[in-house]
């Protein structure tokens, strides 16, 4: 299989679960974070695209996939579904940009700082290890998490390229 | 908890109607400024889920030059004006009168002159839009972005998506007669505005 056919999208406010040779690739991540877990033994692994840290301060809860604290428990719980090993999971962190202020509109701007400590925050409950993280900044990712090897190459417009 | 949605055709169709007053007015200022003609397309009218609002712009990795300008007043609500970067670097050199060096590459100049020119669109369709609905709207100053647009877009959503699972999106495409400047101007209500705008325009369920 070539790259391309390899890939497979994660939109904003969704997640998925794949394993090797799949790539899962998520586009154009600003204040939203992106989460990754893997199970480097069994090669099996998700991508969440996070939009908000709390679902508990959103109104409309149908979509646990949007909300940092409903998105990753269910990201971990499908990996062990689809045959990961607890001891053996890693989680990546990624996104949370500030991307531009307007000086009057504080909630916005720090919603990308919250999504990454709440990340952050779920992920020392739920036991799952960080082990590499690229956040914050003012510019815009995109993710290409690699499900054979386990690394995630972050692509920016004006910040380079770097693998994770 | 539950969430109607609250947008049938008939009020699509109603916005859709002001939607093309107000961008045809923005389109006259816009061809003021650049001295050279802009039509503005009959809007499209989007209601739909949050999550698909980066599609419905024409994909998350694009990369895109982004006006912001946050609406303030009876209905607020963000206004976007969004440009492929090659579009942007044309408008820019019109504005300045200079030529680019590279096209990638956007100096203070270019992008305060890109702001300006999004402030100018933006408070002529506000002021038309007030009109028909005697609505008190006000644009705040403009930010400017140079990204991809799913990056420019998640900002503007977020704070949407904590309020409805839902986005009202107007669109209007414009372009001049060379097709050399190509761009989008959005108006996207925040949620709490939906019903005070449809009221305005006698088109409210209850």
């Amino acid at each position: 299989m070539d790259e391309r056919e390899r890939e497979i999208n994660v939109g904003m406010a969704e997640l998925k679960i794949a394993a090797a040779p799949m790539v899962l690739t998520s586009l154009g991540l600003g204040s939203c974070v992106g989460v990754t877990i893997y199970d480097q033994i069994n090669k099996v692994g998700g991508m969440a695209h996070i939009m908000l840290p709390d679902i508990n301060i959103i109104r409309n809860k149908l979509n646990r996939a949007k909300c940092v604290n409903t998105a990753i428990p269910d990201l971990l719980q499908n990996i062990l579904e689809a045959g990961g090993d607890k001891r053996y999971l890693k989680a990546k962190l990624t996104g949370g940009a500030h991307m531009f202020g307007f000086a009057s509109n504080n909630s916005v701007f720090n919603i990308g700082q919250r999504n990454i400590e709440k990340s952050k925050e779920v992920l020392r409950e739920l036991g799952v290890r960080l082990v590499a993280e690229d956040t914050g900044g003012d510019y815009g990712r995109s993710l290409f998490f690699d499900l054979v090897t386990g690394k995630l190459r972050i692509r920016t417009v004006a910040h380079g390229e770097k693998e994770i | 908890m539950k969430e109607r949605i609250v947008l049938n055709e008939r009020q699509k169709d109603t916005l859709k109607e002001i939607g093309n007053i107000c961008a045809g007015n923005a389109a006259t200022a816009f061809s003021q400024l650049l001295d050279r003609t802009i039509n503005m397309n009959v809007p499209r009218v989007h209601f739909l889920p949050v999550e698909q609002v980066p599609d419905a712009v024409g994909g998350a990795s694009q990369l895109m030059v982004g006006v912001v300008l946050q609406v303030l007043g009876d209905a607020p609500g963000v206004i976007l004006l969004l440009f492929p970067q090659a579009d942007a670097r044309v408008l820019a050199d019109i504005l300045t009168g200079h030529k680019s060096r590279g096209k990638g590459i956007f100096t203070e100049m270019d992008q305060s002159a890109i702001k300006e020119a999004g402030s100018i669109v933006s408070a002529s369709y506000l002021t038309t839009f007030a009109h028909f609905t005697r609505l008190s709207l006000i644009p705040s100053t403009p930010g400017i972005v140079i990204d991809m647009a799913g990056a420019l877009m998640d900002y503007i959503l977020i704070e949407l998506a904590a309020a409805s699972a839902y986005a009202l999106l107007l669109d209007s495409e414009f372009v001049d007669a060379k097709k050399s400047v190509r761009g989008h101007f959005f108006l996207l209500p925040n949620p709490g505005s939906f019903q005070a705008i449809l009221k305005t325009l006698g088109e409210s369920d209850g």
